[in-house]
């Protein structure tokens, strides 16, 4: 798993009680009563918080797209959102009730993009040197 | 005495559609619950048993439960 964080840009409370946002204010009470202590606790403190699937980890962020982890990998980004216009915690607290609960379900609904390998770009540059080797060794016959 | 809450999520937060005793609660109010529960369910909501960290999908109402009504969600 890349557990890597990236820089804390926001702090989650504080950004909702500066800008006084009553529905945003609401939606992230609400979402710190429903999860778990851990993962609300990784919320308070980077934004996101992880959900562990049958065979998936799933991290849920605050503002951008789900990150969806195989085998410690990035494996696809997901983009799920609720029908109405609604604070982006209500949208964690749809995802992570929805992934708790029927995670197949989530995966029916969300639009889910795997993530390009990059032993795809490896394999590329290995098979350019390759044929460059083949083109030297061919021109030196020749010559 | 448990006070218990159906709670909707919407585009001010949650909002709550209906509190009540679950000691004191009459049969009609229960009735009128469970009508405006699977009222929701019918547009498409989805339905979580929230009491206690519980957070379960219910589809069946539970007047003992702390109730959040999801809206439908769709691929972005």
């Amino acid at each position: 798993m890349e557990n890597k964080t990236e820089p804390l840009q926001s702090d989650p409370i504080r950004d909702e009680v500066a800008d006084q946002n009553p529905a945003r204010l609401k939606a992230l009470q609400l979402l710190c009563e429903i999860l778990p202590p851990p993962a609300r606790e990784e919320f308070l403190a980077c934004g996101h918080f992880q959900v562990q699937g049958n065979r998936m980890v799933y991290r849920i962020f605050r503002n951008s797209q789900t990150e969806i982890y195989l085998n410690g990998s990035l494996y696809a980004r997901a983009c799920l959102q609720l029908t109405i216009p609604a604070p982006s915690c209500d949208r964690m607290i749809a995802e992570y009730l929805i992934l708790r609960n029927d995670e197949a379900l989530y995966w029916r609904k969300a639009n889910i993009e795997p993530v390009q390998k990059s032993n795809g770009k490896i394999a590329t540059v290995l098979m350019a040197v390759l044929d460059f080797a083949l083109l030297v060794n061919l021109l030196l016959y020749l010559l | 005495m448990a006070l218990r809450k159906m709670r909707m999520l919407c585009v001010g937060g949650d909002k709550t559609l209906a509190e009540w005793d679950t000691q004191t609660v009459s049969p009609e109010q229960l009735e009128q619950l469970e009508t405006e529960f699977k009222f929701k369910l019918k547009q498409g909501f989805f339905a979580a048993d929230v009491t206690d960290g519980r957070n379960v999908l219910i589809n069946q109402f539970n007047p003992d439960a702390e109730t959040l009504l999801i809206p439908r969600v769709q691929g972005g």
